[in-house]
């Protein structure tokens, strides 16, 4: 199993560090561009959400990220310890209001759900914000882990 | 961030971010649009050939300015985009709402054209 993690403080400067590390991790998998891509994103997306609302742009915070190859699904696991995030309060874009109605919030959150099959959110006092998304991808060669 | 005026129009400005749009990047964007805007620039064409990454940062910052820039008369048009870019302006549902061309020239000649899109 292809499993790769990172912590790193919760600055936005670290963004393309993060990025770097999924790219590494969906080339030791073998993921086709295009899954390569959306991983990225959605990874993007969700720490640049935990760096600005969980941490209030406090770059003391850790992120936590793991990527893992399980089967012919990728499973992404961000876990952070700020302010507890409730994704129900957060409106959906309204995808069909012409430019000068166009709301421009929320989003990464329309992003991360688009380009994932799965995105929970879940809350524990003890252990902080756990973000869990999955995507099921296309295998373009067996990952460098399951080689002989 | 580089901005130079269009070769086909001197009244429409060229801004040339590099990089990666991210979080991280979409202050400065956000200073040299407002900057441009603070110096009368009502016609602005974004080119993002040295785009390589945009998130929903980024793409909060054009469509803020977009908007204001049409208020006034004036637009921002998009163009040269990298696919992964494009795909990300096309999941986001911004591509019915934003000009989006080939080429910088077509882009500031849409200004005097404005129904023209490719």
């Amino acid at each position: 199993m292809t499993r790769f993690k990172l912590s790193i403080s919760s600055e936005m400067k670290n963004l393309s560090a993060i990025s770097d590390m999924v790219s590494n991790f969906a080339k030791e998998a073998g993921l086709s561009d295009d899954d390569t891509f959306a991983l990225q994103m959605a990874t993007d997306e969700a720490c640049a959400n935990v760096i600005e609302h969980a941490y209030n742009g406090r770059p003391d915070g850790i992120v936590r990220i793991e990527c893992r190859l399980a089967d012919d699904e990728v499973i992404l696991i961000i876990r952070d310890r700020g302010q507890p995030f409730d994704p129900q309060s957060v409106p959906r874009p309204d995808m069909t209001a012409p430019l000068s109605k166009r709301h421009e919030g929320a989003l990464g959150l329309y992003l991360m759900e688009k380009l994932m099959d799965v995105v929970q959110f879940e809350f524990d006092p003890n252990r902080g914000n756990t973000l869990i998304m999955k995507k099921k991808v296309h295998l373009e060669k067996l990952p460098v882990s399951a080689q002989s | 961030m580089r901005s130079y005026p269009s070769a086909l129009s001197p009244d429409v400005v060229v801004l040339l971010p590099e990089g990666r749009l991210d979080a991280m990047a979409s202050p400065g964007l956000e200073t040299a649009l407002a900057s441009l805007e603070a110096q009368g620039v009502k016609q602005l064409v974004l080119n993002l050939r040295e785009t390589s990454y945009i998130s929903s940062s980024g793409l909060r910052v054009i469509l803020i300015h977009a908007r204001r820039l049409a208020q006034t008369g004036g637009g921002l048009k998009m163009c040269c985009l990298a696919d992964k870019v494009a795909r990300v302006i096309e999941i986001a549902g911004f591509d019915a709402v934003l000009s989006i061309f080939a080429d910088e020239d077509s882009a500031a000649q849409a200004f005097r054209k404005p129904q023209t899109k490719i």
